[in-house]
């Protein structure tokens, strides 16, 4: 029975030499070790002897099962392969995302494996630096391990071992070979050798060649190496993300090329092979008509997908935030402010707000319909109620933004394919958001189906998520929470741009509201105490001047409307909106 | 993205008015999508010929025996098709040929495409699955065009002939769903009839009285659907009738049968057909439980539990080599379903079939819930495994395989579709059967 | 002849190979180098006669296309068997050597690769051990086969040619099934 304090000081002993077999300068704290499974489960490592966790850079050893497996005296090799993950691969969140990206351009409808491919390749490139350059015997630790029959995976992936480092044909690898099993093998060998140093490049690749060796999901594999899966949930616990992730990089997509058609890696030269080289050209002919990732966009669930393959803990909802944080942040625009009036004196006596009781002839703006039917939104009514004249130097004061967000059934969920009306919404309101201004948002499904924020706030991530939000219900505009909004609105609180994104389902807000009013009216009435102006960003497959209801709302009462279907539509209406002017500003 | 001319290659003026009026009719529902026939006219041509190849045709072979077109058909599966090919030689016997199943196709669905068969126009049809990736056929615009003769056949045997063509609606399809892709469509192969997807489901229109209403203003010449929806059809206060309703996807039990056929007055078929096969039979209007064999190329044989084919009457495995589709050519491709093969004369029939029994649950709120809705809710999970089975106390008892991630998000999902006051339990289990996925309820749907 | 030699010394020789024994070989009226009598010398060397007109007309064949890339690799050859391991080797070994297997050699992998290429440079080495009855020091005559047939680049190139075309093939029905216009489907009367 091993002393396991004096196996954990053995092996501390080694860890400086470990820490120089990959440079001088290395500098990580030591691991954290585990004396029992239930001190191991507390650090997140369950089966395997030893991990790594990228966010605190820590790797953990189970001393028990280091001693359960027989592997007491190989502390340098393991130690050193558990700081490889950390000083070369993957080394970082970010790379390590770039890498499952890859992967999963080579796994198609397994891209869940990533990570568990992504372990073997990582693996495969640290070991083969431990054995070649620091001669150490990380394959007497393979021989220890497979213990269970080898499926051809398993078999596959110790051959590659053996070419790599030219042991006898059978000392790893036990299983059946035949002649494919053989050809790939070398391939895998050529491959880990020549994208040593670029092997973010080299994953996509790697992913191609073992994909026909995955029938079975890798469970074998993942039996015998049980105690060696040390990459499992490189993100757990990480505050940050990796970055860029949203844009689908240069050569992500071609870079699932199976070897065999690499010439660097088949050894077939174009001068030698002929005619079979030159009609293969790789997965980016034919079908992607870019050849490179340059300008594209991955969809919110495989974003999604790839984060939760890194371990990160989060629900499809938050990825939803940062991926239209992400993808928004690029395009921000100018925001309307006004300028700051002289006086700030509290409203004239006489004047009492508007209350949508009353009958709309006794509604102090009523003058300004019958002077001019069509409501200029700030200048008629600023200019009645204040009568100021503007100072030299005035501030500037960003509006409010107030948003209503279209998620009934027609509306397609946000979180899983890229919405572009939420795009805009993002955009919008982080443009708001960046001047200062406050911004209350409202998901709206059916009749009582909704989400908002807690009125017009500054919190950037409640702000978001209700935005990326999904009911996926009936159709009916909450008339009532704009009518609520505005209805005691003071010519004195901030103006505000009322912006509702959403499709043909728009209409419903020109119906009555629960207590009867007509949605013209409140329309008519939260444009008016808002004093910001409105517009419609909207989702339709015709134009939009061809619905009655609309052309209305456009021409009686002042409402823009843009029709956003693709990312052009969506950037032209960014540049459309960034064009607005506050009236006075 | 597709353009409308390769959605609908062809378009006629008429067609495409009845297009816009479907599509921008007061009363239609909010289409969820876009989809055509695909059809150019070299593919129309081919639907055309398959038609003619149906017309006077009975599919039959003898007792213990074969049809004429099945040695060729097993050299060129042995020759093409790359994962026939791993088998080896073919052997003499045509019952020493190894089975396949769904799992084979799921796992391996590309090496199913013959060699020589050209990728043009590759389509793919998504049947329900558990994981991030449902089990993918491909197929062709030729082989779904080629369902309406094969729907117009078995509608022939119960006397019914379909005339509607082009500024008609032919058909609609009716569901049942939280979520469906629905859209407006034509049919070339019958004259540019309309054809529509629809969702009965309340929240997929403007004003659930529209349902009635446009449905009234189609006038379909036939409905086809699954029972679930029918039943819902059977609630609408519709004035107008169709010459048939065709119904698929799931065992159309006896009681909904009559009502259906009482309510609507006209022939209720039952049609049994897979994503796999297409249309294979037609439920006999005298004979209750026994069905016609509507395709001439396919073969189906019973299977009992050891892989050896039953004598005529003795129940087993549904087993099917040939089909419709020219790029899944299936060759003894077991089905899970379960029935008899009986003769007479030399047509076979198929008798006491047990297809997939109809399950549907119920949310807090009574509204009904399809499995569909179950299985695309739980799909972002990637369970490979579970069973959902609703108690007669309408809480619901979830099992699933040990060590399944994200526990809390799995009963948030199903929450949103049941609603939050439901009672969810959750269990692990280290052993399931065969099948990956199974719905199971102890309620007793009413008009089921 | 060294009976122990170090497979090191001849891959790295190889890797070193100077420029004279990488220009261009000569063939008609072009080229720079007379291969024959490079291999003459090589002869010599390794303590034989020079080539006769008879020996050496293989090497002075005109057709570029056919032979350049196997006369460059034979260049490149005669280098390594310059080294002190092989010296007191059998010339008629060598001159068989560098007419048969070299040529087979020569018709999958372009010359250049046998400097560049460690596993290109290792095969060499091997092979021209072997054409000696030599093999590296510290392996067993199967070791040594077995690695040697590991690196065989001929027998990589007809597996490859023959795996492709089913590579292939799956490649582009994967693709084909996960288009976006494939999703869409098509129209159909019923649903499954």
């Amino acid at each position: 029975m091993t002393n396991l304090t004096s196996l954990r000081d053995q092996w501390l002993a080694h860890w400086p030499g470990a820490l120089t077999v990959w440079s001088k300068f290395t500098r990580l704290r030591e691991p954290r070790w585990c004396f029992t499974p239930k001190e191991a489960a507390t650090e997140g490592l369950t089966s395997s002897f030893a991990m790594i966790r990228l966010n605190d850079h820590a790797i953990v050893i189970g001393l028990h099962q280091i001693a359960e497996q027989g592997l007491n005296d190989y502390a340098l090799e393991i130690l050193a392969h558990e700081i490889g993950h950390h000083v070369y691969c993957p080394a970082d969140l970010t790379d390590s995302a770039r890498m499952i990206a890859r992967l999963r351009r080579g796994l198609p409808t397994k891209e869940a494996l990533a990570p568990f491919v992504g372990n073997l390749y990582t693996d495969l490139l640290i070991n083969n630096r431990l054995q070649r350059s620091a001669g150490l015997r990380i394959s007497q630790i393979y021989q220890k391990l497979t213990t269970e029959a080898p499926d051809t995976l398993w078999t596959f992936y110790m051959r590659i071992y053996e070419v790599l480092w030219s042991l006898p044909r059978g000392q790893l690898a036990t299983g059946a070979m035949d002649e494919r099993l053989e050809l790939d093998a070398q391939l895998g060998a050529r491959l880990i050798r020549s994208y040593a140093q670029d092997w973010i490049e080299g994953a996509g690749r790697f992913a191609a060649l073992c994909f026909p060796y995955l029938q079975d999901n890798g469970q074998t594999t993942q039996k015998i190496l049980r105690g060696w899966l040390d990459t499992p949930s490189l993100g757990a616990g990480a505050d940050d993300m990796p970055h860029g992730l949203t844009e689908i990089e240069d050569g992500e997509l071609e870079g699932n090329l199976h070897p065999m058609f690499d010439p660097e890696l088949s050894g077939l030269d174009s001068d030698e092979a002929g005619e079979a080289e030159k009609d293969v050209k790789g997965p980016a002919s034919g079908a992607t008509s870019t050849g490179s990732g340059r300008g594209q966009r991955r969809e919110p669930f495989e974003y999604g997908a790839i984060l939760k393959s890194l371990g990160l803990d989060l629900d499809n909802h938050e990825i939803a935030v940062r991926y239209y944080k992400e993808r928004a942040t690029p395009h921000l625009i100018r925001f309307p402010q006004r300028r700051l009036p002289e006086s700030t004196e509290p409203l004239p006596e006489g004047l009492e707000p508007w209350d949508i009781g009353s009958p709309l002839e006794e509604a102090d703006w009523t003058q300004s319909v019958l002077a001019s039917p069509r409501i200029i939104p700030g200048f008629t009514t600023v200019q009645r109620v204040w009568g100021t004249v503007e100072g030299q130097q005035p501030k500037k004061e960003p509006l409010d933004l107030d948003l209503y967000v279209d998620s009934s059934g027609s509306i397609p969920n946000p979180q899983l394919n890229t919405s572009y009306l939420t795009l805009a919404g993002a955009i919008i309101a982080l443009s708001a958001l960046r001047v200062g201004a406050k911004v209350q948002v409202t998901l709206w499904s059916g009749a009582r189906q909704f989400q908002k924020t807690e009125g017009f706030v500054r919190d950037e991530h409640q702000i978001l998520k209700i935005l990326t939000g999904y009911i996926g219900g009936g159709t009916a505009f909450p008339i009532h929470i704009l009518r609520d909004t505005f209805q005691k609105r003071r010519p004195t609180d901030h103006p505000a741009h009322i912006l509702i994104i959403s499709d043909d389902g728009v209409t419903t807000m020109f119906e009555n509201d629960e207590k009867g009013n007509s949605g013209w009216d409140v329309s008519r009435m939260a444009l008016e105490k808002a004093r910001g102006g409105g517009t419609m960003v909207l989702n339709l497959w015709r134009k939009w001047e061809d619905i009655p209801d609309l052309k209305r709302a456009h021409d009686e009462q002042g409402w823009e409307i843009s029709v956003v279907r693709t990312w052009d539509e969506l950037i032209e209406f960014a540049r459309k909106f960034s064009r607005l002017k506050y009236a006075d500003e | 993205m597709l353009k409308d001319e390769k959605r609908f290659p062809g378009l006629s003026e008429d067609s495409r008015q009845l297009l816009q009026h479907l599509r921008e009719h007061p009363r239609a529902p909010r289409y969820t999508a876009t989809c055509g026939h695909r059809l150019t006219p070299a593919y129309l041509e081919r639907v055309h010929t398959y038609e003619q190849s149906l017309v006077g045709q009975t599919v039959s072979w003898p007792v213990g025996g074969y049809p004429p077109w099945l040695p060729s058909f097993v050299a060129e599966c042995f020759r093409e098709v790359p994962f026939y090919r791993g088998y080896g030689a073919p052997p003499i016997q045509f019952t020493d040929i190894p089975t396949t199943d769904r799992s084979d196709l799921s796992r391996e669905i590309w090496s199913f495409i013959p060699d020589s068969q050209a990728l043009d126009d590759l389509i793919v049809y998504a049947t329900s699955g558990t994981t991030g990736h449902p089990l993918v056929i491909p197929s062709h615009p030729v082989v779904s065009g080629c369902y309406t003769p094969l729907v117009k056949a078995a509608l022939t045997g119960h006397g019914v002939t379909l005339t509607a063509g082009r500024g008609q609606v032919g058909c609609i399809l009716v569901g049942y769903q939280r979520h469906a892709y629905t859209y407006p469509s034509v049919t070339p192969q019958q004259d540019e009839t309309g054809h529509l997807k629809l969702n009965l489901h309340p929240d997929d229109w403007r004003n659930p009285d529209d349902r009635a209403a446009f449905l009234d203003d189609c006038a379909p010449e036939i409905y086809t659907g699954d029972p679930l929806a029918f039943a819902e059809l059977m609630r609408l206060p519709l004035t107008t009738r169709p010459k048939a309703l065709v119904s698929t996807a799931m065992m159309l039990l006896p009681g909904l049968c009559a009502q259906l056929t009482a309510h609507f007055a006209c022939p209720v078929v039952s049609l049994y057909s897979m994503n796999e096969s297409g249309p294979i039979a037609v439920a006999q209007p005298q004979a209750a439980g026994t069905y016609q064999f509507l395709q001439p190329r396919l073969f189906v044989e019973i299977l009992n539990a050891e892989g050896r084919p039953c004598a005529p009457g003795e129940r087993g495995e549904v087993t099917l080599t040939g089909g419709l589709n020219h790029y899944l050519p299936l060759l003894r491709y077991r089905t899970n379903d379960y029935a008899a093969l009986e003769w007479q004369g030399a047509t076979p029939y198929l008798s006491n079939l047990e297809g997939r029994p109809p399950v549907l649950y119920y949310a807090v709120n009574g509204q009904p819930i399809s499995t569909l809705d179950v299985t695309r809710t739980l799909q972002p999970f990637a369970l490979p495994q579970f069973i959902l089975r609703q108690r007669a106390d309408h809480s619901l008892l979830l099992t699933l395989p040990p060590h399944s991630l994200d526990l809390n998000a799995v009963r948030s999902a199903l929450f949103t579709l049941f609603g939050s006051a439901q009672m969810i339990t959750t269990e692990e289990t280290q052993s399931f059967t065969e099948k990956v996925i199974q719905y199971q309820s102890d309620l007793h749907a009413p008009n089921l | 002849m060294n009976n122990a030699p170090l497979l090191e010394t001849l891959t790295r020789r190889l890797a070193e190979c100077p420029a004279d024994f990488l220009a261009e070989p000569r063939l008609g009226k072009q080229g720079l180098v007379q291969v024959d009598a490079v291999v003459s010398d090589l002869m010599r060397a390794l303590g034989g006669a020079a080539l006769t007109t008879e020996q050496a007309a293989p090497f002075r064949v005109t057709n570029a296309k056919q032979y350049r890339n196997w006369l460059s690799v034979t260049l490149i050859a005669c280098w390594l068997f310059s080294d002190a391991t092989f010296s007191g080797g059998d010339g008629h070994q060598v001159y068989q050597f560098l007419l048969s297997q070299l040529r087979e050699l020569a018709a999958v992998t372009p010359a250049p690769k046998f400097v560049t290429d460690p596993d290109r440079r290792e095969e060499l080495a091997r092979l021209g051990l072997k054409a000696l009855d030599l093999r590296p020091a510290g392996e067993t005559p199967e070791q040594a086969q077995d690695r040697l047939a590991t690196l065989n680049s001929a027998e990589r190139q007809r597996v490859i040619a023959a795996a492709r075309a089913a590579e292939e093939r799956a490649r582009q029905i994967r693709e084909a099934l996960a288009k976006k216009e494939a999703e869409e489907a098509a129209d159909k009367w019923t649903r499954e």
